[in-house]
């Protein structure tokens, strides 16, 4: 038999992967040193870098130019993670299902549809255990998050490799065998389908289950290769290309995981082949001369940093390095509760009128017969018709302002969104500047009864325009998001594309970091101002006429006395030193984004709306519409009334 | 009854039309003081501008012994605006002080000890970003006027600005001076 050797292609002029092997959520507490380190560098804030060095298998850390990334995976080395520089990988075939096989002494000879493939004793050999329906990856989620829940978070740590590798065998397993060859690349690649191979080469060891034959086969692997890699993370791993899709994706989707598989298997193949960055450094010697400096500086400067304790979040200044988000304050909660009550009442009265209750069916009977409910609902639809048809008027009317030249008051201003803070919509992960979310529950009647109610209204972030950038608090704003997303069920569902059908529903609407943004709001400046010049001059020479010995410093002549030219002298010297203060100070003040800020006008008359827009027109053209229906309902609505009046007094 | 009807919904979009009027006529009244607001920031910056100037001139007298005149000029422009009276005189006297400003930084040019001095670097940018934000609000001065003035020439602001006489404001004009172009000649070099 011809042996044939596949070697790994990859496209050099392609960004380069830096692959890292991810650690369990146990282990997450030791890498807020890492995580810190990463941050202040400007090359991703602190939760991505997190969600990226967590979880189980390789994970895409970052993708770039090499350059870039080899100071990064030597941090990474340096915190004893192992990762890998490789550049993008095309497979050149996808696995040969398999047909039979038979077992000798030396080798396992596997018939594939493509010909006849040989494991021979001691070969290399990459095993890749695959669950292509997403039922084991969403068991390995559900157990990390009930011990999360019931340990906390140090506790939480994903399934047992054997518990995982039971979990994917009892739901849609595939195994993929890739036989390395010992000059390296691939002599051959097999997928092992359970029921799609003729069990009987296994002799003994086979079984009725195939899964149970799926099982032997890997275990006969194991014991006739010299090194057997087996990977069980597919749909748990963050690797470019390798997403585990559902049938909500199209009908391809079992062929999509299919084809995802393999380019797992390849990249793994590719992992395997290399070595890691410092074993790659100790064979050439080329991180340690030229990289080497780049490392001690990020140290140092780590250091530097360190000696003046822990950073506050707001001196973050570096680009990239976002502080976490800060938690919600007393308000919030006051609103939470108030929510809770109001959700109640509501609740209580949705029972009430499903239930055909007496007592609200008398005061809808009442309110018909008197004709107070037509006229109530007359006069609330003209309130509103016209509360959004001054606001339509008064967005038209208000010019566009810059945010370098922001005079205070109310404002409106356009720009691109982005975050001060690393926030992160908490159900797609998404950054994102301002995120809603809403739980939904299933009641006894099958309806959808609002369970729980979250944002990020207590988080500030920034519009940038082209003259600069303002801080915006988007506390008790009218957000308009243009962004949606629905799914069933926890945040495992939503993570691995699962419709759920439970009885649980989340909405998340969310402002995405970078999309276009419309603020019209009132800006206000906050923080100290400092006295005017003259002020603080006066107040200088006041001290002066008190202080003997300063004053005598300008006693050139030495007769005891200030002359009316030393005085001059002696103002014209202060007057030079405030000065030099004053621009100091006012260099080393704060930027001029975190002077201002927009937030909601202290006059509750005036409106405050944040929305996801490049331009006015459509939210006018919104306010417009809604005006109109508005004052046809109150048309209507009186109309009723006066019917319902008139008939009553004949 | 068919009469109780009529009068009904004859009411109702007397009701509607009455405060679409009101409607009308407050946004009139908002755009009208908005301009005045946006014309007077500018003023504040022009104010903010006026206060550097003497740290400026304090500056560059060290510096600048042989250009008496140049500081003599930013001077004199700088206690024009504090004397002038009504607006047409106080645009005139800031225009003469933007220009006599532009002549003393084109001055400092030859003076490199000068344009090292971190003080005055300081105080240049500050004065120069006091410019950018001025042309901003003036930018911002006549897209409210522009507004307001549209507003009262259409249909049906028109009726209301009409009945309360609303009338049109001008936007803000530059210096003609500044329109001529700029002579560019290279005989020098």
């Amino acid at each position: 038999m011809q042996k044939r050797v596949y070697f790994i292609m990859s496209k050099p002029e392609r960004q380069t992967l830096l692959i890292v092997e991810s650690l369990p959520p146990s282990r997450a507490e030791g890498l807020a040193d890492l995580l810190e380190k990463v941050a202040r560098t400007g090359w991703m804030d602190a939760y991505t870098a997190r969600q990226r060095l967590v979880g189980r298998g390789p994970s895409l850390f970052a993708q770039g130019e090499r350059r870039e990334l080899v100071p990064m995976a030597v941090l990474l080395e340096d915190h004893k993670l192992r990762c890998w520089l490789i550049d993008p990988v095309t497979p050149l075939f996808a696995p040969a299902r398999l047909r039979s096989l038979r077992i000798t002494e030396d080798a396992i000879d596997f018939t594939t549809g493509s010909g006849p493939l040989r494991l021979e004793r001691g070969m290399p050999v990459v095993a890749v255990l695959a669950d292509t329906s997403g039922r084991a990856a969403e068991k390995n989620l559900k157990h990390l998050m009930a011990q999360r829940l019931y340990q906390g978070a140090g506790a939480a740590d994903a399934l047992a490799d054997t518990a995982l590798q039971r979990a994917i065998l009892r739901a849609e397993p595939v195994l993929d065998l890739y036989l390395l060859a010992a000059e390296g690349g691939i002599q051959g690649a097999i997928r092992i389908l359970p029921g799609g191979f003729d069990p009987a080469g296994l002799g003994a060891r086979a079984t009725l289950s195939g899964a149970g034959n799926l099982e032997q086969i890997l275990d006969l692997t194991r014991s006739h290769a010299g090194s057997c890699t087996l990977s069980l993370d597919f749909g748990l791993a963050n690797l470019p290309g390798c997403r585990l899709k559902n049938a909500e994706d199209g009908p391809r989707w079992q062929q999509d995981n299919l084809e995802s598989l393999t380019r797992y298997g390849w990249l793994l193949v590719a992992l395997a082949a290399g070595q890691t960055v410092t074993a790659a450094a100790d064979a050439t010697g080329f991180l340690a001369g030229e990289l080497a400096p780049e490392l001690t500086e990020i140290v140092r400067e780590e250091a530097t940093t360190q000696t003046g304790g822990s950073a506050a979040p707001e001196t973050a200044t570096q680009p990239g390095s976002l502080p976490p988000p800060p938690t919600a304050g007393r308000e919030r909660e006051v609103r939470h509760w108030l929510g809770l009550v109001f959700g109640a009442t509501a609740g209580l009265g949705a029972s009430l009128a499903a239930g055909g209750h007496q007592l609200l069916g008398g005061v809808i009977t009442f309110g018909m017969r008197t004709g107070l409910l037509p006229a109530s609902l007359a006069v609330a639809c003209l309130w509103s018709g016209f509360y959004f048809l001054r606001l339509k008027r008064r967005i038209e009317n208000t010019p566009t302002s810059k945010t370098r030249s922001l005079a205070m008051g109310l404002v409106e201003v356009q720009g691109r969104a982005v975050r001060k803070y690393a926030l992160v919509a908490p159900m797609t992960q998404m950054p994102c500047v301002y995120y809603r979310l809403r739980k939904y529950r299933r009641d006894r009647n099958n309806r959808w009864v609002l369970s729980s109610a979250s944002d990020s209204g207590h988080v500030p972030f920034y519009l940038e325009d082209d003259t600069g950038r303002v801080k915006v608090d988007p506390r008790r704003a009218t957000v308009n998001t243009r962004t949606r997303q629905e799914g069933h069920g926890g945040q495992f569902n939503m993570l691995f594309g699962r419709s759920g059908g439970g009885d649980e529903k989340w909405i998340e609407d969310l402002v995405p970091e970078g999309t276009s943004l419309y603020v019209l709001g009132e800006a206000t400046e906050f923080g100290l101002r400092r006295p005017a010049l003259r002020t603080r001059l006066v107040t200088a020479l006041q001290e002066l006429k008190r202080d003997p010995d300063a004053l005598s410093r300008y006693d050139t002549n030495g007769d005891g006395r200030i002359c009316e030219q030393e005085w001059a002298y002696a103002r014209a010297d202060l007057e030079e030193r405030l000065l030099h203060a004053s621009l100091k100070a006012e260099a080393a003040s704060a930027t001029p984004e975190d002077r201002v800020i927009i937030r909601r006008p202290r006059q509750r008359s005036l409106p405050f709306v944040i929305a996801q827009s490049s331009s006015e027109t459509h939210l006018t053209r919104r306010y417009g519409l809604y005006c109109l229906p508005l004052f046809l309902t109150a048309l209507l609505a009186a109309v009723w009334t006066f019917m319902v009046v008139g008939g009553r007094t004949g | 009854m068919s009469a109780l009807i009529f009068l009904v919904i004859l009411l109702t979009i007397l009701v509607g039309t009455l405060g679409y009027i009101m409607v009308i006529y407050n946004g009139l009244v908002t755009l009208k003081n908005d301009i005045d607001k946006a014309w007077s920031n500018i003023d504040v910056l022009l104010k903010q501008r006026f206060d550097e100037l003497p740290k400026l001139i304090k500056v560059c007298e060290g510096y600048m012994q042989h250009e008496q005149k140049t500081l003599e000029a930013v001077v004199k422009a700088r206690s024009m605006v504090n004397e002038a009276r009504g607006d047409r005189e106080k645009l005139q006297a800031q225009n003469a002080l933007t220009d006599t400003l532009r002549s003393l930084f084109m001055v400092v040019e030859r003076y490199p000890d000068l344009k090292a001095d971190s003080v005055f670097r300081n105080l240049g940018q500050r004065i120069s970003d006091l410019e950018d934000q001025i042309a901003d609000r003036r930018e911002f001065y006549n897209d409210a006027v522009n507004i307001y003035n549209i507003r009262i020439e259409q249909f049906p602001d028109l009726v209301v600005a009409r009945f309360f006489n609303f009338s049109g404001r001008e936007l803000w004009r530059i210096d003609p001076a500044h329109r001529q172009d700029v002579a560019v000649g290279f005989s020098h070099i």
